[in-house]
Formats: structure tokens, C-alpha cells, sequence
């Protein structure tokens, strides 16, 4: 028996680009800047919105499950429906101003996904044992397996799937907003981000960077990790299969991309899927101690 | 008057100094700008000082490239790459006609930097109106001999004349196989040497990024510094201070034979740690581009992870070690000022005749910064990351050689 769950939805990651360098806290050379009214950047891809950075008028953080098929049949009303979907031990995109990757092939790394509903949990990492940054050729061969495989220029596949076919018109809605917030402001911090973010809006709207909106970034991992999972209610028709000769998990699949940047709010979104084998007669039990600290506190969310 | 093979050598040498001294002193005034609110400065100046700072490095980041295109020009006409430079300070009177001072970011080295790219013909900018010439030594130039000039473009107008007058086949014995890559990187570009025609381009190129061209300076750095000073004394009401206190020419040896007059010395032992392996990756990165300009021998693949290394290591090694030492004290006593990078040369650092010994030496060295590197992270947990990063550099130059069989 397997599962399909798709999940979508805005994400988050705050990163100082090139040609500044990838641990730049604020932002100097390159587009993306940290405003006076906010913290350093920490380049952690952030699929749910606690801790993120919001700017006003931008799209709202948050990556749910949409869509669920058993054995390949579409369950409509499944109870896991709207998880919440999270990269776990923050994660972050890897290239190091080409030391690790060429541009648009960042890895993500580490992979550690997590879905979570009520006391549903799961949840699997791609990998135990690998070490970031890599190492040995052992850690490059896995850290290889976590590469982009480039940039993808798709503005109907971003159009549909975010409702933003032209990011540009998004702006220039955002512009006015802003201008009138700048109006009414009597703070003098708010007033240099609001003028800053004006600045950086109507200078870029027509430049490339509105256009990375189109590209889209394509994943595709196997995921052999450690795996928790809890299901005390049954929304799942069995356990993570087995493998019998190797006395191991059965690998899941994720495969996902990451496109609609828009670099004024430091988001872009994420789709795709992750495929699990599971087992309707299984009894091992993938309980852990992180899982029970989940269990006692429901809105954590990171390990 | 230039007109021989060896002038034009000599004057490509001092050009090549000037431009790297030029990219040194524009990238010391950029690592002192202050960065966060709580460094007195309010939201509307926290955003100021990010756009000069950006200005600035992007002015540096031309400069490199002026000295790859120098380079490209000594190459062409049989010369060998120059990277050296006498350590700081330097009067006007013993080098070059400007005085090579690493201060921080302010309007009296706003006026210096456009003293540098200022146009012949053009008037000598507003003295500051703190300047302290016991400090900066003379502000007025100096023309040493035997090449004479008094303007940088003055001196690659020089140069001009000995391409222009030497028969074109004497002069061009470099092979074209002796040229780098115009794309240096995807921000950067230099251009190529192998004619008296690309030569002329090559000149007006690093001409005009400097000064502009009459009528047309908008895009120069002499009219990005005017602006950013302009900008800058509009500020200066409620004691607006935009750089950190980092002391004038800091220096981690009281000596250098090539600078007798004193610099400020780092004595806090951390901030002197942090110095000394800034000082390492800062001649580590000009020994690999000297083998890069070399043509030793290396192959494309070779050259490429040479290249590649030398960005990666002032991108992600140099300026974040710059970052952090000017945020940490000069000497013990806070009111001292901060430290800054030195740019410090131990000594003549020299190029291996052989090429295995290049790749060996290049190894060794970043073997030992990686582990320097690391050391340091108890003082502030970037130098994780600058460890990471160099052993990556590392292996990525290893991989190479790997697949070369040379290794």
C-alpha cells in the first residue's frame, strides 16, 4: 500500500545573495537586505511562520498538505488534509557562492520532513550518518543527491500554482500600499524600512529580479533516515513498510520545487510530494523520545 | 616618455600596484562602515551607509578588474604578473603620487579616493574640513620619476604611447594562450590583449571605469565617490559618524622595511590572532593569483579552479575576517578605536618555479589557515563557517587536480 501526500505553500528563507558572502548578516552588495526594524539574517529555509520574518503585505508563511491518494486513488476528505508540513533542524540552501554548487543548484540540506495533525506525526530524514558540510565522498556523494538540478524558467506552472501569472502588478499594488502606510508613520525606523522597501520595489520592478519569480528550482531525494512516526488515531491504513531482506525501512520519495522568489519578501514557494510505502499489517513501533516530547506539546514544531 | 618593451613593463608594474593599493584602501573604508542601529546611527542612516558600503565594494570589485586587465596587458607584451605592493602607509613622495593610508570610512577619505580617479582638467575637490595633514601626510601630488604623472589616467595615457609607437609584431610576443578569461565571473569582466587595437580597448576601459570620459563621468568612480561625499556632508549635522573608530593603518609588526613610517599597532592578542591570519589569506589569495596569471603551464581546468578559488577566498574569507576585526579592540583599553585589516606582507611572497610545488605550497597554506581558521572560532563563531569554507576551497582545487592526474 502506498500513500501520496501533496503538500504546497509560501516558505520563507532571509539570505544575504551575491556577490555578498553567504554568512553576510544584513545584506550589502547583493538585492536582499535585513531592514533596520529587523534581525540578521539566518539563511533558514522556514516552511511554517514561527519565527519568521513577515513584511507587510506580502504572501503568508505556511506549507500545508493539499492533496492525499491512497493506492492511487484521491481521498478528498482524508483527515490529514491542511498538516502542516515542515523542514525540521534548519535547513538551508547550500552553494556557498559556488564553493559547493554553481548558482541555482543549491542544495538543501539537511532534509528532514515533517507532517503534523492533531497527534498525527510523521516524519523522516533523508539521511543519519551524513555529515554538512560534506566531509568525505561519502557525505558528497549524499550531499550530490540533495543538488537542484537547476533553474527552470516555468511562469505558467508558478502562474497557476500561486495566482501570480505577473509579480510585477503584485508590486506596484504593494508600492501603493506601502506609500500610504508612510503617510501615517511617526516612527522613524518604520519610516526608513517602509522608504527602503519603496526604494528597493520601484527600482526592481522592472528589473531581472522580478522575473526570478518564473524560475523554479526541482528536488528529487530518497529518503533512507530515521524515521517517527505516530498515528494513535489511525488517519494512516498502516505503518512504514519494511523492508524484510534488509530488516530497514523502505525508502519514502520527496520530490518537490522551490520557484515564486520574490525577493521583497525573502519567500518563495514550495510544491511537491512525498510518497510513502506503508505496511496494513505492520506492528513496529517508530515511537521515539522526540515524538513523545511532540505528543506533550502539540504546537512544537521543531525538534 | 614611454617608447620601449621595458618602460611599458615598468609602467604596467606601477599601474598594477596602484590599482591594487586603490581596491585595498577602497575595501578597508567599506569594512568600517557601521551596520546596526545599535551603533548610534538611526534607520534612515543604517540604510545610507548599506547603499555606500555597496557603492564602495562595487567601485573595489572594478579596481580587481582593472588589475586583471593590467595583467592581460603585461602578458601581452612578455611581462609577468605583478602582485606586489610595499605594505602601508606610503607617502606620496616615495611610490606613487598619493598617499596610500588605510583610514575608515569618512569624508576626509572620500576626499582621497576622489583625488585618486580624479579627471586631468577636472578641480581638486573641497579639502575636508577636519583634515588633518599630520595624519594623512601631503594631500597634494608628487611626481616621482622616472614616469611621470600626476592623474592616474595621465599614467595609462603614458602607456598608451609606447603600445602606439612600438611596431605592433616587436611588441606583442605574448601568446594569446596568455590571456584570461574576460568572463572572470559572472560580475566581473575583464578584457583580453593581443593587439595594439585591444590594447588601446583595454586601456580606455580601465581609463573610463576610473574617471569616465569627458562629458560622460556619471558611471565613474571618481563620480560615485563625489556623490557619496556630497551625500555624506548632507549628513553630517547631530555628529552623524558613519564608519566604526577603527584606528588609522592598523599593522601587527612594528616594522616593515618597505613602510618605515609607523602604522598603528594591534595589541589585544585576539584581535592581533584575527589580524595575522587575515594578513595569511590575504597572501594566500595573491599567490593564487599569481599562478592563475602566470601561465606556468597549468591547464584550463587548472586555471579555472585558480580562479574560481582566488574570488571565493576574498568573497568568503577576506571580508568576513575584515568584518569581524573591525567590530574588536585596537588594544585593551576600549577608547583605544577597533582594529581593521592590515594588508600586511611578511615578506617577498614568491611563485614556485616548478609547477607541482605551486599546488603543493597552495595546499600546505590553506591547509593551515583552515586549521588557524577554526581555532579562532571562540572569538566569534563565523570563523566556523570561514574554516568550513576554506577546506572546501581546498578540496575543490584537490578534486581538480585529481581529475588531472596530478595529484
Amino acid at each position: 500500500m502506498t500513500v501520496w501526500l501533496k503538500f504546497s505553500g509560501w516558505f520563507q528563507c532571509r539570505l544575504a545573495t551575491a556577490p555578498d558572502p553567504t554568512d553576510e548578516p544584513r545584506g550589502v552588495s547583493g538585492y536582499a537586505h535585513a531592514l533596520p526594524n529587523e534581525p540578521d539574517f539566518d539563511r533558514i529555509i522556514r516552511l511554517q511562520p514561527d519565527f519568521a520574518i513577515q513584511r507587510s503585505y506580502c504572501q503568508p508563511i505556511g506549507v500545508k498538505v493539499t492533496n492525499i491518494w491512497i493506492n492511487g486513488i484521491q481521498v478528498n476528505d482524508h483527515p490529514l488534509l491542511g498538516g502542516l508540513v515542515d523542514f525540521l533542524d534548519n535547513p538551508k540552501f547550500e552553494g556557498r557562492n559556488d564553493i559547493l554548487t554553481d548558482e541555482g543548484e543549491e542544495a538543501i540540506v539537511p532534509i528532514n520532513i515533517q507532517i503534523k495533525k492533531d497527534c498525527c506525526l510523521i516524519q523522516r530524514k533523508f539521511d543519519d550518518n551524513m555529515n554538512n558540510p560534506p566531509s568525505d565522498e561519502d557525505d558528497f556523494k549524499k550531499f550530490n543527491q540533495l543538488k537542484a538540478s537547476g533553474i527552470h524558467i516555468h511562469p505558467g506552472t508558478i502562474g497557476e500554482t500561486t495566482g501570480i501569472f505577473d509579480l510585477g502588478l503584485v508590486w506596484q499594488d504593494r508600492i501603493s500600499k506601502l506609500q500610504a502606510d508612510l503617510q501615517t508613520t511617526t516612527n522613524e525606523i518604520e519610516e526608513a524600512t517602509l522608504k527602503a522597501r519603496i526604494k528597493f520595489l520601484s527600482e526592481k520592478a522592472t528589473s531581472g529580479l522580478a522575473s526570478r519569480f518564473v524560475a523554479r528550482m526541482l528536488y528529487s531525494v530518497s529518503l533512507t533516515g530515521n524515521i517517527a512516526f505516530h498515528d494513535p488515531v489511525g488517519y494512516l491504513p498502516g505503518k512504514p513498510a519494511f523492508n524484510l531482506d534488509k530488516n530497514k525501512p523502505e525508502e519514502w520519495s520527496l520530490e518537490f520545487w522551490c520557484g515564486g522568489w520574490d525577493a521583497d519578501a525573502l519567500s518563495g514557494f514550495i510544491e511537491g510530494y512525498l510518497r510513502i510505502p506503508l505496511d496494513t499489517d505492520s506492528n513496529k513501533n517508530l515511537v521515539n523520545q522526540d515524538i513523545n516530547e511532540m505528543i506533550k506539546e502539540p504546537s512544537k514544531r521543531r525538534l | 616618455m614611454i617608447d620601449t618593451r621595458q618602460e611599458i613593463i615598468y609602467a604596467l608594474n606601477e599601474a598594477a600596484e596602484i590599482e591594487h593599493g586603490f581596491m585595498i584602501q577602497y575595501i578597508f573604508a567599506a569594512m568600517t562602515m557601521k551596520k546596526r542601529l545599535d551603533e548610534k546611527i538611526t534607520g534612515g542612516q543604517q540604510e545610507l551607509i548599506r547603499k555606500w558600503e555597496s557603492q564602495v565594494l562595487s567601485v573595489a570589485r572594478e579596481e580587481m578588474a582593472h588589475l586583471g586587465t593590467v595583467c592581460n596587458l603585461l602578458s601581452a607584451v612578455g611581462g609577468a604578473p605583478h602582485f606586489k605592493r610595499p605594505n602601508f602607509p606610503q607617502k606620496a613622495t616615495t611610490y606613487y603620487p598619493f598617499d596610500f593610508i588605510l583610514s575608515r570610512f569618512s569624508d576626509e577619505s572620500l576626499y582621497r579616493f576622489i583625488r585618486f580617479e580624479l579627471p586631468k582638467g577636472e578641480p581638486l575637490p573641497l579639502e575636508p574640513v577636519n583634515l588633518s595633514k599630520s595624519k594623512l601626510f601631503s594631500l597634494f601630488p608628487i611626481t616621482p620619476d622616472p614616469i611621470e604623472y600626476d592623474y592616474l589616467g595621465e599614467l595609462y595615457n603614458n602607456i598608451r604611447f609606447g603600445f602606439n609607437t612600438i611596431a605592433e609584431d616587436d611588441l606583442f610576443i605574448g601568446p594569446k594562450s596568455g590571456q584570461d578569461f574576460e568572463e572572470w565571473s559572472r560580475r566581473m569582466k575583464i578584457l583580453r590583449v593581443t593587439n595594439r587595437e585591444t590594447a588601446n580597448k583595454a586601456i580606455d576601459f580601465i581609463i573610463e571605469g576610473g574617471e569616465g570620459s569627458p562629458g560622460n563621468r556619471e558611471d565613474s568612480h571618481y563620480y560615485t565617490f563625489l556623490n557619496i561625499r556630497k551625500d555624506l556632508n548632507s549628513q553630517m549635522q547631530n555628529n552623524f559618524d558613519p564608519s566604526r573608530p577603527v584606528v588609522l593603518n592598523p599593522r601587527t609588526r612594528e616594522h616593515h622595511r618597505d613602510a618605515p613610517v609607523t602604522g598603528t599597532l594591534i595589541k589585544n592578542s585576539d584581535s592581533k590572532k584575527v589580524a595575522e591570519l587575515f594578513n595569511i589569506c590575504y597572501e594566500i589569495s595573491l599567490m593564487a593569483l599569481s599562478q592563475l596569471y602566470s601561465f606556468g603551464g597549468e591547464s584550463l581546468g587548472e586555471r579555472d579552479i585558480l580562479r574560481q578559488s582566488s574570488r571565493q577566498l576574498m568573497t568568503m574569507v577576506l571580508r568576513p575576517i575584515a568584518e569581524i576585526l573591525t567590530e574588536m579592540q585596537v588594544t585593551n583599553d576600549p577608547n583605544d578605536g577597533n582594529a581593521g585589516p592590515p594588508f600586511e606582507l611578511y615578506g617577498d611572497f614568491q611563485l614556485s618555479t616548478q609547477e607541482s610545488n605551486r599546488w603543493i605550497i597552495l595546499n600546505e597554506r590553506l591547509e593551515s589557515i583552515t586549521m588557524e581558521a577554526k581555532d579562532l572560532s571562540d572569538i566569534d563563531p563565523r570563523f566556523t563557517f570561514i574554516s568550513e569554507s576554506i577546506s572546501l576551497i581546498q578540496n575543490n582545487i584537490n578534486q581538480t587536480l585529481l581529475s588531472e592526474e596530478k595529484l
